[in-house]
């Protein structure tokens, strides 16, 4: 009860902020804690994906950005403002033209949304260089970003699943502490 | 290879698209009928995909590009790796006309697209649409940019695809009018260029026709 509580503080406590460019103006976050969790049905995805996630949501979310994130053991919470975990992640072989996708399944009023689900392309033959980018790029879709930009960094083309400093600067001014 | 069309031969083939849409909604089964008339709830899907500045370089990185009807939705596969589970179906069209590539009209070509959820009973769920666009319905006339399917994927397809769609980008319903339109959703919020496929919304076949042709011959 007192981590509900706690974790609802901690949800209404983010303010978003307008969206400094046109490349973070999909939906984004229900507020600046990013909770999430593994939904898979194979139990090969922990051991493959569940590190790379964990890295990027630990050591790129958390640490660089004002967004601060928890992995959690619900799927729905009743007591919290926002009830669903953030994020459901699991992988599997998806259709051409190849690549991760997200899909925003509580969509909120306005552009806000309460639970992503992000499905990694499950392609044994990628280096892990390539999953942990794949892994970054969608993480940030969750958090607003669009495709477009080319500047590097997560969503503009990596390499290896860094946030760069435009990321950041976008992740802030939506999140900012 | 570009088909003049005037106003009267659009007319004529609105009423041929219409009878032909009436012909495959005959001819589906019960199934694909409960899909097309599964109008109401659909959910968002962004998905990676590549993306290109121009007509031309879209055009190049295609191996076929085709203006045709979709003909049916084959059965495909199953995605069920997660909390959800979903249909990918095999979207078959018949070509009216090839914009460039090897292929002649009449044909049928085919390339993968996930179409909706599965409910818990195996029926079709919420429609999915990708980065907004609808899946393409029996009986849409389209133009779509298509690659050839690599022979590592879709091998578990009831019916396997023989292309994929190259970019989202390259995907337009044409309208009576004989114009493309992209479905895609606009993230631009008026600032900076919309994606290609946005921008590309309007053309008259023809034009678009004369440009791809153009492009595959460069």
């Amino acid at each position: 009860m007192v981590v509900a509580i706690l974790l609802g503080v901690l949800a209404t406590a983010g303010a978003s902020s307008p969206a400094i460019a046109h490349d973070f103006s999909g939906r984004y976050a229900d507020s600046s804690l990013h909770t999430w969790w593994n939904g898979s049905a194979r139990s090969y995805d922990v051991p493959v994906w569940g590190p790379m996630v964990a890295d990027i949501m630990d050591n790129e979310i958390e640490r660089k950005t004002a967004v601060r994130t928890a992995k959690v053991s619900y799927h729905y919470r009743s007591g919290l403002r926002y009830p669903y975990v953030d994020i459901s992640w699991w992988a599997d072989d998806l259709p051409a033209p190849k690549g991760g996708k997200t899909t925003c399944e509580r969509p909120l009023s306005g552009s806000a949304c309460d639970h992503w689900h992000v499905v990694f392309d499950d392609d044994p033959g990628q280096p892990v260089d390539g999953k942990r980018q794949k892994v970054c790029h969608e993480i940030l879709h969750t958090l607003g970003a669009d495709d477009g930009s080319n500047d590097g960094g997560c969503i503009g083309g990596g390499p290896e699943g860094k946030l760069n400093a435009h990321d950041i600067a976008h992740i802030n001014g939506k999140y900012g502490r | 290879m570009a088909q003049k069309r005037t106003s009267s031969s659009s007319r004529r083939l609105f009423v041929l698209m219409v009878t032909a849409g009436i012909l495959v909604a005959g001819c589906v089964g019960a199934g694909e009928r409960a899909r097309l008339e599964d109008g109401g709830e659909v959910i968002e899907r962004t998905s990676e995909y590549e993306r290109f500045e121009s007509l031309e370089e879209m055009a190049v990185a295609s191996d076929l590009v085709v203006l045709g009807h979709v003909q049916r939705w084959a059965p495909g596969r199953t995605l069920s790796g997660g909390e959800t589970r979903s249909e990918v179906v095999t979207v078959q069209i018949i070509i009216d006309q090839v914009l460039a590539g090897d292929a002649r009209p009449g044909d049928v070509v085919s390339f993968p697209w996930e179409a909706h959820e599965l409910r818990p009973d195996g029926e079709p769920g919420r429609t999915i649409l990708v980065e907004g666009i609808r899946p393409p319905a029996p009986g849409q006339e389209l133009v779509v940019f298509l690659r050839e399917l690599p022979p590592d994927q879709e091998r578990d397809a009831v019916v396997r695809p023989t292309h994929y769609v190259a970019t989202f980008d390259g995907v337009f319903t044409v309208t009576e009018n004989g114009v493309v339109r992209s479905e895609l959703q606009d993230f631009s919020e008026g600032e900076g260029l919309p994606r290609l496929g946005i921008r590309l919304t309007g053309l008259r076949i023809e034009e678009l026709s004369r440009q791809v042709a153009q492009a595959a011959g460069s």
